[in-house]
């Protein structure tokens, strides 16, 4: 790009302004002469014609040209009058400073057009070269002629022709001296600027130190300091920047866009690449790139050179001078703007082969682990089909236990049924009657022996249908089984049922968790030989709910021991198996929709039961 | 930079300019355009050319509305003279003469196709000042006295075959001023640059309307016999049906509320059809005239 010297642009910026100026002044001087001088043309011929249109009213009256004649003449010693004339109404001359058109008819466009216009005062011609105006003749409202006048500008022209070229030379005269202030202005404001300018140029060469001698105390001495300043401030930057790149941990190179060679390239550059930096200097990106990453380093950089994107990184191989592979991470980043043409990369990479070493060998490790895992896998499974069938004989194991123990007080039932009988014939007492009692009593129990099995192969099978059935019968169930047991034992049973509250579930199953309860309660009690067993069993509504609850008066559950005694196999009986309340709790839970709490109570322990009542 | 400069320059200099410079002046022919034939309709100077055309100007227009297809144009005539030179050169297609022209336009083709009633007020009156002291003809002796023109009838003949029949010889006992025009003529005498004047009472009466204040200052001292009033003639290749239109209109003019209202602007009661034989009695008067006072061209 060219440069215009600041001296020259001051010198033409000062003459211009001055010259526009000067020239406006002086042209709109000249244009206001000129309207004035044409504008009073205008009043003159105005004048003339309305004047000659009064004084010839009569004489156009009168058809008389001789004495239109006389008025017209009259006005020929006006200055510059091209012509006066007199028209009748149709455009026929009646009267010319010319008598050679006497009696002729006007024939121009404009005339014509005068001739056919509503009455009234028009200019016809205003020009340069002269004023043509029409007035016409009026009787009242009756028109019945036009006179017209028509004035030369020549002398108006001549005048403004004078004015111009006077004005052109005062214009000349103007320019010359406002081109000599300009010159002396300028050469002494462009002085100290070209100082600064040639300090400029040698920096630029490289002259790095060189500084701007000014000085004063104006703003250019100002600007020398601001940019001697500056100077300074740029070369501790550029020192900075110097020891950034030379130091850096990670290798930076400077790279030509279109040849792809390395411009500037650091130290540690060059260690990651095994060569000199001589050596570094005759290389290309390309040359130093492994052969199997060529391919997708050329794609990443036509990106870049397409401008599509402003960086690109990516993980590649770099050839040692010794032949060896050096992994990389390379970001290569634009040092162009947008739009502009590509001129620079600047590359930086840091040496990942210990990184991409550790990952070949965590993968190596990876797959090791991964066998491994699979070889205990298929251990696991084996024990899983033990543990398996070691889970059937435990759940087949528990039923028997649970059968047993269930059987446990009918067998006690029979036990002493059998002893009655066997009393009574010793005693003479029995009866038929006293036979078939312990008949039908061992039978039901029998029967009840029986039932227990189904309902704990049923309890173990979740597909046994349930029905709605009377709470207080189930209670019943419960209590015919432990019943005799109780007497046995002196306990005293209390009951307070409410007939008529019906629940949905499995009947057998609740009377089983109800038996259940009693027969924790009983063992308690002879547990710690209590005098005077008592157990209190009631069944009422509360709401939506049947509550039922067991108290007994075995001094109670240690509260320790209270939150787990609903766990399964966990007991604190000696003969105990650890099933009885977490199948009642299991029985309650999922069979019959509600719920069961134990606490200690009064004298024992209070344990009660919440059941869902269907609404009849 | 050098576009910019060229510019203001050649602005400043244009700005100097008029934008339609060097327009050519008016052209001339002597080919009339074509338009409806125009028949000039000339009136002796009943007054001046303004006046004049203030009265009759209606009447043209009536005549303009009421014949189709051609048109009428008034023109007036600065003086008696003027008048005559244009009757007499055959330049009216239709005039408004008064008797003695009527006769004089006879023998250059026109005719009579209608004239002004009232004949009893064509007469002549002779004016004086109220303070001259004048009473009888006598009186005037070795005065000035004003007519409005040598061939003016009921202005000039008429007063002065009145004063030359009552004692006054008019060549040798008085100088006569012809002043051009009636109001000149009432004008010179109430100036004082005439003893008497001579007039007619259509432009006395006007004046009197137009200037009472100086009128009261006059007297009408003497008046002539009547005789006919004027005429209205055609040329006579003025076609048959256009003058008898004409005639028909004026005839009827005292008939229609508008034909009034321009009657009284002239303040004349009516114009009748009438011809050439009517102004036989001006003829008679004229040789009289001439016989005893004084000879007519």
């Amino acid at each position: 790009m060219a440069t215009r010297p600041f001296k020259r642009q001051i010198i033409l910026t000062y003459v211009v302004g001055f010259f526009l100026l000067i020239s406006l002044f002086v042209t709109y001087l000249v244009w206001a002469e000129r309207n004035y001088l044409f504008n009073n043309s205008n009043l003159h011929a105005s004048a003339l014609a309305q004047s000659m249109a009064v004084s010839s009213l009569s004489w156009v009256l009168a058809n008389d040209v001789a004495g239109l004649e006389e008025i017209v003449q009259a006005l020929k010693p006006y200055p510059e009058l091209h012509y006066a004339m007199v028209l009748s109404e149709k455009g026929r001359v009646l009267a010319h400073t010319d008598q050679t058109k006497r009696g002729q008819y006007l024939t121009d466009k404009d005339s014509k057009t005068l001739i056919n216009s509503t009455p009234q005062n028009r200019i016809l011609a205003d020009n340069r070269s002269m004023i043509d105006v029409a007035v016409p003749i009026l009787l009242k409202n009756r028109h019945v002629g036009w006179a017209r006048v028509g004035l030369g500008r020549e002398q108006i022209a001549e005048k403004l022709n004078t004015m111009v070229w006077g004005s052109m030379i005062f214009v000349g005269a103007a320019l010359c001296f406002s081109l000599l202030e300009a010159f002396a202005i300028g050469k002494r404001l462009s002085r100290r600027i070209s100082a600064l300018a040639e300090v400029t140029a040698m920096i630029q060469s490289g002259e790095r130190d060189v500084r701007a001698d000014v000085q004063g105390t104006d703003e250019i001495t100002r600007l020398a300091h601001a940019f001697n300043d500056m100077l300074d401030t740029l070369a501790t930057s550029e020192n900075r920047f110097r020891a950034l790149f030379e130091q850096a941990a990670v290798g930076v190179a400077q790279v030509n866009a279109n040849t792809g060679r390395f411009v500037r390239v650091n130290q540690r550059f060059c260690d990651i690449c095994g060569y000199g930096l001589a050596e570094m200097m005759n290389k290309t990106l390309h040359d130093i790139t492994h052969p199997d990453d060529i391919q997708a380093s050329h794609e990443h950089m036509h990106v870049l050179m397409e401008g599509k994107a402003r960086e690109y990184s990516m993980e590649k191989r770099f050839s040692r001078k010794d032949g060896t592979i050096v992994w990389v991470h390379l970001t290569v980043s634009a040092m162009w703007s947008f739009g502009e043409t590509p001129t620079h990369h600047i590359a930086v990479v840091q040496d990942i082969t210990p990184r991409v070493q550790a990952q070949e060998e965590l993968l190596r490790l990876n797959l090791d682990l991964e066998q491994l895992v699979q070889k205990e896998s298929l251990k696991n499974r084996e024990k899983d089909l033990l543990l398996i069938q070691q889970s059937r004989l435990a759940a087949m194991g528990e039923m028997v236990h649970n059968i047993a123990h269930q059987w446990r007080q009918p067998l006690n039932a029979l036990s002493i049924i059998i002893a009655n009988i066997k009393d009574d014939y010793d005693y003479g007492e029995l009866t038929a009657e006293s036979l078939q009692e312990s008949v039908n009593k061992s039978r039901r129990l029998l029967r009840r022996m029986s039932t227990t099995v189904d309902e704990f192969r049923d309890f173990f099978r979740p597909d046994k249908e349930s029905c709605d059935f009377a709470l207080d019968h189930a209670v019943e169930e419960a209590i015919f089984i432990i019943g005799d047991t109780l007497v046995n034992n002196g306990i005293q049973l209390e009951k307070k049922l409410e007939a008529g509250l019906v629940g949905h579930g499995y009947p057998n199953q609740l009377a089983q968790a109800i038996l259940n309860l009693l027969v924790n309660s009983k063992d308690a009690i002879l547990e710690r030989k209590v005098s005077s067993g008592k157990i209190a069993i009631c069944l009422g509504k509360s709401g939506s709910q049947a509550i039922l609850t067991v108290q007994d008066n075995a001094r109670g559950i240690d509260e320790e021991v209270l939150p787990k005694i609903f766990d399964p196999y966990y007991t604190t009986k000696e003969q105990g198996s650890g099933i009885g309340l977490y199948m009642t709790k299991m029985i309650m839970e999922r069979n019959m929709k509600g719920s069961i709490i134990a606490v200690n109570h009064g004298e024992g322990t209070l344990i009660t039961l919440a059941i869902p009542l269907i609404v009849a | 930079m050098k576009s910019l400069l060229l510019m203001v320059m050649i602005v400043g200099l244009v700005a100097c300019e008029r934008e339609d410079a060097g327009k050519a002046e008016p052209s001339f022919s002597h080919q009339a355009p074509e338009t409806t034939k125009d028949y000039v309709f000339g009136i002796h100077p009943l007054h001046n050319p303004v006046r004049l055309f203030a009265i009759f100007g209606p009447l043209i227009d009536l005549l303009n509305n009421s014949i189709p297809n051609v048109k009428f144009r008034l023109e007036a005539s600065r003086d008696y003279d003027e008048f005559e030179k244009k009757l007499y050169g055959r330049q009216f297609d239709f005039a408004l003469p008064n008797p003695y022209q009527t006769i004089k336009a006879m023998s250059h083709g026109y005719h009579v196709i209608a004239k002004m009633g009232d004949d009893h007020k064509f007469k002549g009156i002779i004016l004086v000042r109220r303070d001259s002291g004048i009473r009888e003809i006598s009186d005037l002796k070795a005065k000035k006295v004003a007519f409005p023109a040598r061939t003016a009838l009921a202005a000039t003949l008429m007063p002065q075959y009145y004063l030359h029949t009552h004692g006054l010889n008019v060549n040798r006992d008085i100088e006569i001023k012809y002043v051009g025009s009636q109001e000149s003529s009432i004008l010179n005498v109430y100036l004082g640059d005439a003893a008497a004047a001579g007039t007619w009472p259509l432009p006395w009466q006007s004046f009197q309307q137009d200037h009472p204040e100086l009128a009261q200052e006059l007297t009408v001292q003497w008046q002539t016999e009547t005789l006919i009033n004027n005429s209205v003639m055609a040329r006579d290749d003025v076609p048959a049906s256009i003058a008898m239109g004409v005639a028909r209109i004026l005839d009827s003019l005292h008939t229609t509320h508008e034909g009034s209202e321009i009657l009284a602007r002239i303040q004349l009661s009516r114009f009748e059809l009438a011809d050439n034989s009517r102004y036989r009695v001006v003829e008679k008067f004229l040789a009289k005239f001439s016989k005893q006072v004084r000879r007519l061209d």
